[in-house]
């Protein structure tokens, strides 16, 4: 077969899938609406986490643990502290902040002459510290609560453990309603194709008894799905890169003062337009694929 | 071109379709399987084709044991065999020149060589001028004409027509089966399962009958009755 022939063979399959999409329009349409909509979903929760993950950065500052201690506690107590901390080994951050320093800060947030009156004297120094990524934060407290000469251990824990159980939550019900709306998509595909079969099971026996291949067979109606999820991967795409786009404009009008301050920062719409346009033909082909497979494998004997 | 040795076929629902079938098929040849409905004439024929396998004996089709052909090999076993069946089996959204280019495209026949085979096959069956006719603007005796151009397209070794002439009438049978007997003449293999004992009289070619799955009668240049 020459290149042109070869062309014009895959342009008639191509004629044929379209033509035959068209025969169950009605089936074709939900398919392609319900991976639409799963992947718009994904999408959602996709560009969410992926801008969470972004800024682990600023996650990670919700992870910095103040330790203040004794104002009365001489330079040696406060280093055996310090080589406390530095022999445990689970911090990777280590900062001091001594009754001065701590003055000097207090007096920009405070009255001025309050302090004065109270002096450096009754403010603790302190260490802020970090600690490694796979550090229990609870037990490490703990831990730091023990030593002597420790007034009192401050972190975020709050608003950690609820960015944490937020993105753990948002994952799981994202997941699973990624995971029921991907097996309703792929029984919608099937269903599609099961019925783009039923309408040619002459067209398929007569290829059967002519002698085309089982792949020449089979070939339409993957391509049937293929067809399908791509062109719901197209529309989510669009429409999720659409939606950014407009969200993170209006950040950078509106919001951008808030977000600076708060230390977030949103993923470039360039980046997420690519991370969504790849992860949804990615997912969009397979489904497809997998879900004419489904139908092949129930209804054609070749 | 066609071996039987014991062949028995037996369905899964217990029914013996094929009894203990000795049957030799040369090259060339031109043979006549009649019988009743139920004698095993649609069985035998799906055997050759591989659509069923023999629950017993030795097929062999084309020189190949059919035990042999895997499933993947079939394809090209069946492209070496034309079928033309009662009803026509004609796509209805295709025309009669895309029918017979159907059948050459999914063998992956080059489009050149389609342009070329297509019209040579309508001229064969004598339906040139009809290339461009739906098989519902077509006759009966026209349909099967597409039919078999599509069945001869891939220039098979063996020609299988399963009540070729069920569905048409006396003349036109007859003009269906000097089509057939004309392929033949052409040095193509042809078993033609019928009931028709008009076209089997007129023909006088070898005769195989079958009754109950087995054979009762085999006779070069017979008749449909004894």
């Amino acid at each position: 077969m020459c290149p042109r022939e070869g062309t014009v063979y895959r342009m008639h399959i191509f004629g044929e899938v379209i033509s035959n999409l068209n025969r169950n329009r009605v089936l074709t349409l939900t398919s392609i609406f319900t991976v639409f909509i799963m992947l718009v979903l994904v999408g959602v929760f996709g560009t969410f986490l992926l801008n969470i993950s972004f800024n682990s950065e600023y996650m990670d500052n919700m992870l910095e643990i103040r330790i203040f201690m004794d104002p009365e506690a001489d330079e040696y107590r406060v280093n055996k502290i310090k080589e406390a901390l530095v022999e445990d080994g689970r911090i990777n951050y280590l900062e001091f902040e001594s009754q001065e320093q701590a003055y000097e800060k207090a007096k920009e947030m405070y009255d001025a002459k309050v302090l004065e009156y109270l002096g450096a004297d009754f403010l603790p120094p302190s260490y802020t510290v970090r600690i490694k990524d796979d550090t229990n934060v609870k037990s490490f407290v703990a831990f730091v609560e023990s030593l002597s000469d420790v007034y009192q251990v401050d972190f975020h824990s709050g608003s950690f453990d609820f960015a944490v159980s937020l993105t753990n939550w948002i994952n799981l019900v994202s997941g699973i309603l990624a995971v029921l709306l991907g097996i309703l998509s792929l029984f919608l595909i099937s269903n599609t194709v099961r019925l783009a079969m039923a309408s040619r099971s002459e067209e398929v026996a007569i290829m059967k008894f002519i002698g085309a291949t089982e792949g020449r067979i089979k070939l339409p109606f993957i391509l049937e799905g293929m067809t399908i999820g791509f062109t719901g991967a197209i529309l989510a795409s669009l429409l999720i890169s659409y939606a950014y786009n407009r969200i993170y404009e209006w950040f950078a009008t509106n919001g951008a003062e808030e977000l600076f301050l708060s230390g977030l920062n949103l993923v470039s719409v360039k980046y997420t337009v690519l991370m969504v346009f790849l992860v949804f033909f990615g997912l969009g082909i397979l489904l497809g694929i997998f879900g004419s497979l489904l139908a092949i494998r129930k209804n054609l004997r070749v | 071109m066609i071996n039987f040795n014991n062949v028995t076929k037996v369905y899964k629902s217990g029914t013996e379709a094929l009894k203990n079938i000795d049957l030799a098929i040369n090259k060339g040849e031109f043979a006549f399987v009649i019988g009743p409905s139920g004698s095993g004439k649609s069985t035998m024929i799906r055997l050759i084709m591989k659509e069923e396998k023999p629950t017993g004996g030795e097929l062999y089709v084309n020189g190949m044991d059919t035990r042999d052909v895997d499933r993947y090999e079939i394809p090209g076993f069946r492209k070496k065999i034309g079928v033309v069946f009662q009803d026509y089996k004609l796509l209805q959204n295709k025309t009669a020149y895309q029918n017979i280019a159907f059948a050459l495209r999914v063998t992956k026949t080059s489009g050149r060589q389609i342009r070329k085979m297509v019209p040579q096959l309508l001229s064969v069956v004598g339906l040139l001028d009809k290339a461009n006719d739906h098989p519902d603007e077509l006759s009966g005796g026209e349909q099967q004409r597409v039919a078999i151009a599509r069945a001869i397209a891939n220039n098979p070794d063996l020609l299988i027509a399963d009540e070729p002439t069920g569905n048409l009438d006396p003349k036109t049978s007859l003009e269906i089966m000097n089509l057939i007997y004309k392929i033949n003449q052409m040095g193509t293999t042809v078993l033609v399962a019928t009931h028709d004992q008009t076209v089997v009289d007129a023909f006088k070619q070898r005769v195989i009958v079958l009754d109950e799955g087995r054979i009762t009668r085999d006779v070069p240049e017979g008749r449909y009755g004894v």
